[in-house]
């Protein structure tokens, strides 16, 4: 099976193949056996390439993935070559359930300001919220157009980064923009 | 003895008063309350609430604490009360050994401009600038003159890095002038600033002092920490790369006579600013207290400061002379900060979920966390230092990269990254690096055979768990689900 892998930006393509018993990777031109074995109740995994062995904290379901390895986190998206060509754009990071937008917290900090209501409807840009993080003041701004459905936070909440804040729905009359 | 800090330093003095037999009472606040220092030590009592201000700042309490479980002596660590003469002097009232300088010496290295004056008396450069307070415009404006541009306008009250602003000419004077106070007020309460020429291709060199109640004072040679983000230090080593043997020395003995003119006890820290290009040296500050990076001075000579300053306290002599004194080899620390240096090094909250520690020859870690801690932004977010020792620079280099590549801590963000790539730099293992190193290093991507691994794991991981794809979406989207229920409940 072909897969079109997406490291840090960069696309790389991985062909595994079963052969004798055993799996083949098949990166550019060459062609070496792999394993992948988890360690007991963690998400550390040795990874057998050829003759060597590389032992990495991987963690992710379906398609994304973030490998801990050599002192930084590295997102990777293992994508099916087929499907890959016919999106040419695929959307990173976006919404789980098709016409909702989750927003999240891209630094840790402290919630000062709320500048929306629930229900409230929101244009692309606008801005929703105001975290202070290292007593600098940012602002988060509406990822796309849409009605606030959900405020999980308020003023004085600490949050961390990657926390839900709060969920848009695309207004139905103006149709699924994005997904 | 009563350690009145948290985090990897007060594990530190933990570990030292167990091997001299000394029972320790910790302190902590409402978010420590499980941390390694509270376990580690005999008893652990509670502070108050999270903020550093109602907990560990909280010097009454500390008092009171010690009297209660009847400690002979206080350690301040570093941080939080460590530099406050009032607290030291407090702690003296009270019957308690203060484990640290007098408190007269505290306070005459506390304020900048009595410090710069105790370092011309001796004898010792300074940098140069004014040595008077600068409190008005006028004055402003008449001291720049003198000093010239570009220069650097420091708070008079302490140190730290608090207030520092670089002004490049003249028509910048006037508003960095008044941010500068501003920031200084409060973070001092004394709003005065004074003037010191901007030395560009400077070096930080310090060099580490003992001294006993009996007036022997020796040095325990320099620390270069040049690598500093925000005026804060990242990697240190010691012997200081490219610095001469008599120049060593005469920074050694400059160390020396700062430390008796203050009539310092204990173990204190000589800052130098070494200016490359013209090959000479400057006093900046003296911090009266262990610092972060003392293990690498422990590497090389081999002495255990902290207990040095408990033997100090309790009344012994130095056992040691100047001669005898003798690093060997080279020493490095990482400073491993819950920090994200891709994010200009913003502090990084969450849980570790993951820590692997390295270990083999010449491998020291001194840590304050351990897995499952909630990291919160209450504190300083240092994690731990990994040190190293080796026979000589590059070997320490080399060994740092190895223990580095044999760690791991996963859920939040750390320098680890960061370190590996300053090590790898040109200039780094030149030792020529500057103490603007940090804004000439380049973002490192991954090396195409890293990146050709990485892809290979993670499309394994999804050939292998294909079958159970379908499965595992559905529970992930039950479970989040779930959450937000919780969530807005």
């Amino acid at each position: 099976m072909k897969y079109i892998v997406d490291v840090e930006g960069k696309l790389i393509e991985v062909e595994l193949v079963r052969q004798e018993g055993q799996t083949w990777a098949i990166v550019g031109q060459k062609r070496v056996p792999v394993a992948l074995h988890r360690h007991w109740g963690s998400h550390f995994h040795t990874l057998i390439y050829g003759h060597r062995a590389f032992t990495l904290h991987l963690r992710g379901q379906g398609t994304g993935y973030i490998i801990h390895w050599r002192g930084r986190a590295c997102p990777v998206e293992v994508g099916l070559s087929a499907v890959q060509k016919r999106r040419r754009h695929p959307q990173k990071g976006a919404a789980v359930v098709i016409g909702e937008q989750i927003v999240t917290a891209h630094m840790p900090g402290l919630i000062v300001k709320l500048e929306v209501k629930e229900g409230q409807r929101v244009r692309k840009g606008d801005g929703l919220l105001v975290i202070d993080a290292m007593k600098m003041e940012n602002e988060i701004r509406a990822p796309c157009e849409g009605i606030l459905e959900k405020i999980l936070v308020g003023v004085g909440r600490e949050v961390s980064r990657g926390q839900i804040l709060c969920v848009i729905r695309s207004d139905p009359s103006l149709g699924l923009t994005h997904g | 003895m009563l350690i009145a800090n948290r985090g990897e330093i007060a594990v530190r003095v933990i570990r030292a008063c167990r091997e001299l037999g000394i029972e320790t009472v910790a302190v902590y606040s409402d978010a420590d309350r499980f941390s390694l220092h509270t376990r580690w030590a005999d008893q652990a009592h509670r502070l108050g609430p999270p903020p550093a201000s109602e907990s560990y700042l909280n010097a009454q309490r500390m008092i009171e604490i010690a009297k209660e479980t009847e400690c002979d002596a206080i350690h301040p660590g570093y941080g939080f009360l460590a530099e406050r003469a009032d607290f030291a002097e407090l702690v003296e009232k009270s019957g308690l050994i203060f484990i640290g300088p007098k408190p007269q010496s505290i306070r005459l290295m506390g304020d900048k401009l009595a410090a710069r004056k105790t370092a011309r008396e001796q004898g010792v450069p300074t940098v140069p600038g004014v040595y008077e307070k600068i409190a008005t415009l006028a004055e402003a404006k008449r001291a720049a003159k003198e000093v010239g541009f570009p220069l650097l306008i420091k708070a008079a009250a302490g140190g730290g890095g608090k207030g520092m602003r670089l002004v490049a000419r003249e028509r910048e004077l006037k508003s960095s002038f008044e941010r500068a106070v501003s920031e200084v007020e409060k973070s001092f309460g004394d709003p005065s600033v004074y003037f010191e020429r901007f030395i560009p291709k400077a070096k930080h060199i310090e060099v580490q002092v003992l001294a006993d109640s009996y007036g022997n004072v020796v040095h325990l040679y320099e620390r270069e920490c040049s690598v500093q983000r925000r005026y804060q230090k990242l990697i240190e080593e010691t012997p200081a790369p490219l610095l001469s043997d008599p120049m060593r020395r005469e920074m050694g003995e400059a160390a020396v006579a700062i430390a008796r003119a203050c009539g310092y006890r204990s173990a204190g820290t000589v800052e130098f600013l070494y200016d490359l290009e013209r090959e000479r040296y400057y006093f900046l500050e003296m911090n009266t207290r262990i610092q972060v990076e003392h293990p690498v001075t422990e590497m090389t000579t081999g002495i255990d400061l902290v207990q040095e300053q408990i033997q100090i306290a309790a009344g012994r002599k130095l056992a040691f002379a100047q001669e005898e004194v003798c690093p060997r080899g080279a020493a490095l620390e990482c400073r491993i900060y819950a920090e994200d240096p891709e994010h200009d090094f913003m502090p990084s909250i969450g849980r570790v979920e993951e820590l692997v520690l390295p270990s083999g020859p010449g491998v020291r870690i001194d840590s304050g966390i351990s897995r499952g801690d909630l990291i919160t932004p209450h504190y300083d977010p240092l994690l731990l230092k990994l040190i190293v020792w080796g026979e000589d620079r590059p070997g320490a280099i080399r060994r740092m990269g190895r223990a580095l590549q044999e760690m791991w801590i996963v859920g939040v963000a750390t320098t680890m990254g960061f370190h590996l790539r300053a090590l790898a730099d040109e200039r780094f293992l030149a030792g020529s690096y500057t103490t603007d190193f940090i804004r000439h290093l380049q973002a490192g991507g991954l090396s195409p055979e890293e990146l050709e691994i990485l892809a290979v794991a993670a499309t394994v991981e999804r050939f292998t768990q294909g079958k159970q794809w379908h499965a595992t979406m559905n529970s992930a989207a039950k479970e989040q689900e779930q959450r937000w229920k919780w969530a807005s409940e």
